[in-house]
């Protein structure tokens, strides 16, 4: 069945891997909602520090999750 | 989108909305929107003392005439009984890396020091004795020639009234009340949080008064405490009076739902004296999750006599028992966080911001 491209982006940003699972790419799904619900367990858990601290780890950790996030969503908008 | 949405499509849709909505709830909920309240050209500059054990609480920080810092904070080390509360010293010259001094002042809290006019380290510091069947709660003294080595001074600096009930005996914690005119010694029951500057004419000690909330309001077994921030004056630096009314009351406007002020530290720059303090909740407060909409943290509030601050509307930066210097055209700041392994002990972090030009 043909994907909505504009909805499956919007599912990607919205929590990466929602996108793959709509489109029927459940692996790939399931990879990025673990990454992503690492990452945000990680906010939800430790956000004090994870604000607090600066230098590399602050970039190493947002960059890191702005990755996922861009990763995902280019990724969905090839395979639609 | 929209005409090309199927029904299939919506159920997607409503699915990723719900996932966007929880994440949302959860990040109120742990109050992690706060952070970008903070004020940005506080930078945060990482840890400055990791004890490894409960040593390092309410720092306080002096600087000696050769220009090096000297740090006093109070707990207890792996070593010492855990009834003991005592003063510990740390020493920089950079205010990034402490170095480890050791014990200062046995069964000494709440330290706080200024340097004489003679390059001598006064230490102000709280100890109890047990008199007429009450806790008496005083600052005393003591005084140095290098920050490290102290003399006791005789007596008490200065008494609180009342006398703090014996720690069984919390029910008998005076509860709020307002300050009317001058306000009289005897009505403060504990003080605790001492914070020393020299100020025209003399010295002034920051202190917090400690109380209890309305029982009825918020129930027997979780009325405790409330803090609001107060002061004492010395023309000598041992013969101390205090200052009328209140520097920064329970509740205070904008602060009006956070019932603990407390922990001031007071910096004199070209525009006034700014006065650094924390403000939240009591920590069985905390836990009500209303309360994690508004803002605890180090708020800031400027004075132009020392006695008279008008509340900045958000905090400045994270952490509590902050002490902040002036260093250059740089504020450092020293709040602590709470140890994620020991409950109630915290290590010390790092802010610095640059003076503005009104400020210089």
């Amino acid at each position: 069945m043909m994907k909505n491209k504009k909805l499956a982006g919007l599912l990607s940003l919205m929590f990466p891997g929602l996108g793959h699972l709509y489109i029927g790419r459940y692996a790939d799904g399931i990879g990025f909602l673990l990454g992503g619900g690492v990452l945000w367990g990680a906010i939800v858990l430790k956000g004090s520090y994870l604000f607090e601290m600066g230098g590399l780890r602050t970039l190493i950790f947002w960059g890191g999750l702005i990755a996922v996030y861009l990763y995902a969503l280019v990724d969905i908008v090839r395979r639609v | 989108m929209m005409e090309w949405m199927k029904k299939d499509d919506w159920k997607w849709l409503g699915v990723g909305a719900l996932v966007l909505a929880g994440l949302l709830g959860l990040a109120v909920y742990r109050g992690l929107f706060r952070y970008v309240l903070f004020d940005p050209a506080w930078n945060y500059k990482g840890m400055a003392v990791e004890p490894g054990d409960c040593s390092a609480g309410n720092p306080e920080i002096v600087e000696l005439t050769n220009g090096c810092l000297m740090m006093y904070t109070h707990g207890q080390t792996k070593e010492s009984h855990p009834s003991e509360n005592n003063t510990y010293a740390r020493s920089s010259c950079d205010g990034k890396t402490w170095k480890w001094e050791g014990l200062v002042l046995k069964m000494a809290s709440m330290p706080t020091a200024v340097r004489l006019p003679d390059g001598r380290i006064r230490l102000y510091f709280m100890r109890g004795g047990e008199g007429n069947g009450k806790i008496m709660n005083g600052i005393k003294s003591a005084v140095s020639t290098d920050g490290l080595k102290f003399v006791e001074e005789e007596g008490y600096r200065f008494e609180a009234g009342a006398g703090a009930p014996r720690p069984d005996e919390m029910s008998k914690v005076r509860e709020y009340y307002k300050v009317e005119g001058k306000g009289k010694v005897e009505d403060i029951q504990s003080l605790a949080h001492l914070s020393v500057m020299a100020v025209e004419g003399g010295y002034r000690i920051y202190f917090d008064e400690s109380m209890r909330a309305d029982p009825k309001k918020y129930g027997e077994d979780k009325a405790w405490p409330l803090w609001r921030i107060r002061s004492v004056f010395s023309p000598d630096g041992l013969n101390w009076r205090l200052d009328p009314g209140v520097r920064i009351d329970v509740e205070q406007a904008p602060l009006t739902l956070l019932q603990r002020s407390s922990n001031a530290t007071v910096v004199k720059l070209k525009d006034g004296y700014h006065m650094f303090f924390f403000a939240g909740f009591s920590p069985w407060e905390d836990l009500t999750a209303w309360k994690r909409l508004t803002w605890s943290g180090t708020y800031e509030a400027v004075s132009q006599d020392g006695l008279n601050f008008t509340i900045k509307n958000w905090p400045r930066f994270p952490g509590n028992d902050a002490a902040v210097i002036r260093r250059g055209d740089k504020l450092l700041a020293y709040p602590g966080r709470a140890q994620a392994a020991r409950r109630g002990c915290s290590d010390i972090v790092m802010f610095e911001r640059k003076l503005t030009a009104k400020e210089k």
